[in-house]
């Protein structure tokens, strides 16, 4: 099936590429554009939080007189005072102590040094509970629960929840029948802060009973929502704004600091704070990546096709959902899966770069590699004869796919690194210099480029001038809008050029955008975007034909066209004019869209004009979302020191249609850089007495730097598609990425013949040489 | 690239610096600092340290205090040279000169990452040396050559080192690209053609969270 045929960019025109990025790139490299804490208002005061130094109990007494005491603190607020929700994202001051950082009390003062200053000047006391700190205090390397393991408390009466159970077909008898099975105890994967270079942050104020907030987030309207609800105040008194918003995307979503700073100007009449977490603080707030444990039971039958796979899964504090990973990606006739949410009186976990898919990467990876060696296969034969194809139908609903390029990607890989002639037997082969070899492979179907969560909407202004502006209520980096300026110009027919980013960021003047990331934003906010230019090409064009020269040869709308911002019959291509000879004489134009809320609710009802035909289903037949990925990483391993080189990194990602090239290069280099982050250096380190959190700062939680990742190694290879449901073709590509992940692990498995344990932390020299025995 | 697409309405410098919200002004005149200071090298500013206005002679200030803050004594200043141009300002002595920069002078463009000298984020060239803002006092500042991102360019055309992470669109958020580019710059005055070797041990004291490490390396690499 044919891509609609797109006018404007293509995926080689770099000329045009560069020509169409929104002007907000020009505002970042200038300095100018907006962050949270680059407001300043006359009479503003600072804020900053307390965080808690134990890991469980009840905060009994705040004594903040010292602290007031200090010439230039106006107040400290603690739970008596501001009292609002607690749960996953609380920034509010608790009471009741889950993890060490919580936060316990918020100071504010004339300036940030003065209300950092006074954080060591209140002194908190509580009633200590036992804490449940690490893993093994409530479930054993058996996957077996410790029994009379204290409580977390962070559920009513146990550790455990969200055991989500699924199963197709019947495993037992899959198990049974197959002509070889093996279980495996696969480690504790790396957990690590999602660690945001701006911290969390906002900043309110207010004009009688209106609020103005600026926020750090990802979902600007969301937290309007929140605020209402924390405040018990009517949205319409709400304003949100966040123009740019740092990234540490996935953890800048429904936090409460906007509801927080809004409660605590209220309490002070109105006056301006701006609340901004110590980079300490801020990252024992920041969400992290949860860290996952599985134990699978794999059967084959005698040519090594997967029969059955049976999966009890473990995460920490964060529900343990099954992922696309394991259940879309490979022909799995039977499969079972069993997933605990495991709570700890640690930190937050979050879904950043994706749900469960890291870990699953890696788990099938180590399972489906063991099992390759058993068939006497290599890893890429193995996957060969499981891998889905791009029309096979999913194996639970037996919908199409509206995607699906996971065997493309592999291909891809495999053939641009060498893969077939590189690869060897685990162990085997030891360069002139010393260092082990080695390559790993990785390829999967994951969750993302997926819409979920809220309606989008979005607003096309044609001014009188007949230029375009778009708006929308997500952050205003430069990536994103550029896409939707591309799809919007598409639509109406416009000059690429003649299309500019109006509001964004702004609940005012914006209509929801939803969660603004990269695996929503084009699926959702663009079909939002195309949606909105239909509506306003067909008002451009209905009064278009009341004046010349259309009103003179009795033009109808359908006998109009646009390309290149002007207007002309199609049929007589001389009678034309431009935008701005319509728009003379007319009012400002607007045309409003929205993209579709759920993946189950893509149909021809919502999105008119966008979904086509696929495999034989008709237009408004359910399909199932998804993205594409495949790796090769080449590895080189020193076996004295235990470090990893990465030599090479092959990364294909199935994009749909690709509408704009540099964006969609520059999230798959940084997707798979990210990944080498998780692979060798991330740590999040504990006290395993206390649970205290000791790598609170970035030299401690090992963020690399240019001189640990090499760039020049990862090779880029998108794989152009067709999302059938998709704006012009295209879906997010936010995160497929994370599989190089499990293709490090891979080709370290490769070099040194044994599995690296994570050990909720990355495979460090430490954890390599203990692999080899010489720890 | 044409240049007619970096020429910035007033307009737009409003709507993108957000400077006006819900009705109140937000932001002092020394924020129009933040459009580009390359044209006001060798000019002398007065900061209120009362309100943070801005004023081109002392007298002005004077005038200014007699007026706005009657009976208040002007405390003596420093001055710092930032971007060419001399702020004689009040600084107190625990204020770091990435503090001072934004909230004195209002160049927001340097960030306030880590503030603890990890991060990168508020690194500025102070005597062409790329140094951490934020663990500098201020007050040790005075006779030194400062200068920020706003310096790079005029606020019309960009720098051609901005203008090489323009074309190989090497900003993801863009909160760590103002480190980048200073410690960038300093190299690219030190070596007009740095190695990609050169270029990551140059970068490596700066963190980016979106991990856009190859697009950012590409643009300085071979220099510009």
């Amino acid at each position: 099936m044919a891509l609609p045929e797109m006018k404007i960019v293509g995926l080689d025109n770099e000329a045009a590429q560069k020509e169409i990025r929104s002007r907000n790139m020009q505002s970042i490299l200038t300095g100018r554009a907006d962050y949270v804490n680059d407001r300043k208002m006359a009479g503003m005061l600072w804020a900053t939080t307390k965080h808690a130094t134990i890991s469980h109990g009840t905060v009994k007494k705040v004594d903040a007189s010292k602290a007031l005491a200090l010439p230039g603190v106006k107040a400290v607020f603690t739970y008596d005072d501001i009292t609002a929700g607690t749960g996953a994202a609380a920034m509010f001051p608790q009471k009741t102590v889950l993890y060490w950082g919580a936060p316990v009390a918020v100071i504010v003062a004339d300036d940030w040094y003065t209300a950092e200053r006074a954080i060591n000047l209140v002194n908190v006391e509580y009633d200590v509970l036992p804490a449940v700190v690490k893993t093994t205090d409530v479930v054993g390397d058996d996957g077996v629960a410790v029994e009379n393991a204290p409580l977390s408390g962070r559920l009513a009466d146990t550790n455990y929840a969200n055991s989500m159970p699924a199963e197709r077909g019947d495993v037992a008898a899959g198990l049974k029948a197959s002509a070889y099975t093996k279980t495996y105890n696969l480690p504790w994967t790396t957990t690590h802060q999602h660690a945001p270079i701006e911290q969390y942050t906002a900043f309110a104020y207010w004009i009688e009973d209106d609020v103005y907030v600026y926020l750090s987030t990802q979902n600007i309207h969301g937290h309007r929502t929140i605020i209402r609800n924390r405040l018990q105040i009517p949205l319409n008194k709400i304003h949100c704004f966040n123009h740019y918003c740092g990234g540490g995307h996935g953890q800048r979503l429904n936090n409460e600091e906007a509801a927080m700073v809004a409660a605590i100007s209220r309490k002070l009449g109105g006056v301006p704070v701006m609340w901004r977490c110590s980079k300490k603080h801020s990252m024992l707030l920041a969400g992290r990546q949860h860290d996952d444990k599985g134990i699978f039971t794999m059967g084959c039958d005698k040519d090594g096709k997967i029969v059955a796979l049976d999966c009890e899964y473990w995460t920490t504090n964060y529900g343990a959902t099954i992922t696309p990973i394991i259940s879309a990606t490979f022909t799995i006739p039977n499969l079972k899966w069993v997933g605990h949410g495991t709570y700890l009186n640690q930190p937050d976990r979050c879904a950043w770069r994706c749900v469960n898919d890291p870990p699953t990467a890696v788990h099938l990876t180590m399972a489906m590699d063991d099992m390759a060696e058993h068939y006497n296969m290599n890893p890429y034969e193995f996957r060969k004869k499981n891998i889905m194809g791009e029309h096979d139908l999913d194996q639970d609903t037996g919908n199409p796919f509206c995607t699906k390029e996971v065997n493309e990607c592999m291909e891809t890989v495999v053939e641009k690194s060498g893969y077939l002639s590189k690869w060897h037997k685990p162990g085997t082969k030891t360069l002139s210099n010393g260092r082990l070899h080695g390559i790993g492979l990785h390829a999967h179907h994951d969750s993302h480029g997926r819409v979920n969560g809220n309606d989008r909407g979005a607003v096309v202004l044609m001014t009188p001038d007949g230029t375009i502006l778009t708006e929308n209520g997500g952050s205003k980096p430069h990536n994103a809008p550029t896409e939707m300026n591309i799809i919007v110009a598409e639509v109406l027919g416009a000059k690429v050029t003649d299309v500019n980013c109006g509001d964004y960021g702004n609940t005012d003047v914006t209509l929801n955008g939803g969660m603004h990331g990269g695996s929503s934003f084009t699926g959702s906010c663009g079909a939002a975007f195309y949606s909105a230019a239909m509506d306003l090409k067909k008002k451009l064009f209905t009064y278009a034909i009341t004046r010349e020269p259309f009103a003179a040869e009795g033009a109808k709308v359908e006998d109009l066209d646009s390309k290149d911002s002007v207007i002309f019959m199609t049929k007589k291509p001389d009678v034309k004019a431009t935008f701005a000879n319509i728009m003379a004489t007319a009012q400002p134009m607007a045309g409003v869209g929205v993209g579709w809320h759920a993946q189950q609710n893509a149909t021809a009802t919502v999105n008119a004009g966008l979904q086509r035909e696929k495999d034989g289903f008709p237009v408004g037949h359910k399909a199932e979302w998804g993205s594409a990925a495949a790796s090769v990483t080449e590895v080189e391993v020193d076996p004295e020191t235990g470090e990893v080189f990465i030599t090479g990194h092959w990364n294909s990602v199935g994009c749909g249609r690709v509408i704009y090239k540099d964006g969609v290069l520059q999230q798959m280099g940084s997707g798979s850089e990210l990944q080498y982050a998780q692979a060798l250096y991330y740590g999040d380190i504990h006290d395993p007495a206390t649970g205290a959190i000791i790598g609170t700062q970035y030299t401690e939680s090992q963020l690399p730097t240019t001189l640990d990742i090499d760039p020049t190694t990862n090779y880029l290879y998108p794989v152009e598609g067709d999302d059938h449901s998709g704006p012009l073709g295209a879906h997010g590509i936010g995160e497929p990425c994370v599989g190089s992940y499990a293709s490090i692990l891979a080709a370290i498995y490769n070099a040194i013949g044994k599995w690296v344990d994570p050990d909720h932390g990355a495979c460090n020299p430490d954890r390599v040489l203990k692999a080899l025995g010489k720890a | 690239m044409s240049k007619e697409m970096f020429k910035i309405s007033r307009r737009e410098f409003l709507k993108d610096a957000g400077l006006v919200v819900g009705g109140a002004t937000v932001g002092s005149a020394a924020l129009l600092s933040a459009c580009g200071n390359k044209d006001k090298k060798g000019e002398t500013k007065y900061i209120c340290p009362i309100d943070s206005k801005e004023f081109s002679s002392l007298k002005d200030l004077k005038d200014h205090y007699a007026s706005a803050h009657e009976g208040q004594a002007i405390p003596a200043f420093k001055t710092l040279n930032v971007n060419g141009v001399d702020y004689n300002l009040v600084i107190n002595d625990y204020w770091s000169l990435g503090w001072v920069l934004r909230e004195q002078l209002g160049l927001y463009g340097t960030k306030i990452g880590c503030d603890m000298g990890q991060c990168g984020a508020c690194t500025v060239l102070v005597d062409d040396k790329p140094v951490y803002s934020c663990l500098l006092f201020a007050c040790e500042m005075e006779g030194k050559r400062i200068r920020t991102v706003e310096g790079l360019s005029d606020g019309i055309t960009l720098s051609p080192l901005q203008q090489r992470f323009y074309d190989n669109n090497a900003t993801q958020c863009g909160f760590c690209t103002a480190g980048f580019l200073m410690a960038a710059t300093a190299l690219i005055e030190k070596k007009s053609k740095p190695t990609n070797d050169e270029v990551r041990s140059a970068l490596s004291g700066h963190l980016c969270m979106c991990q856009n490490f190859k697009k950012t390396l590409e643009s300085v690499v071979g220099g510009v």
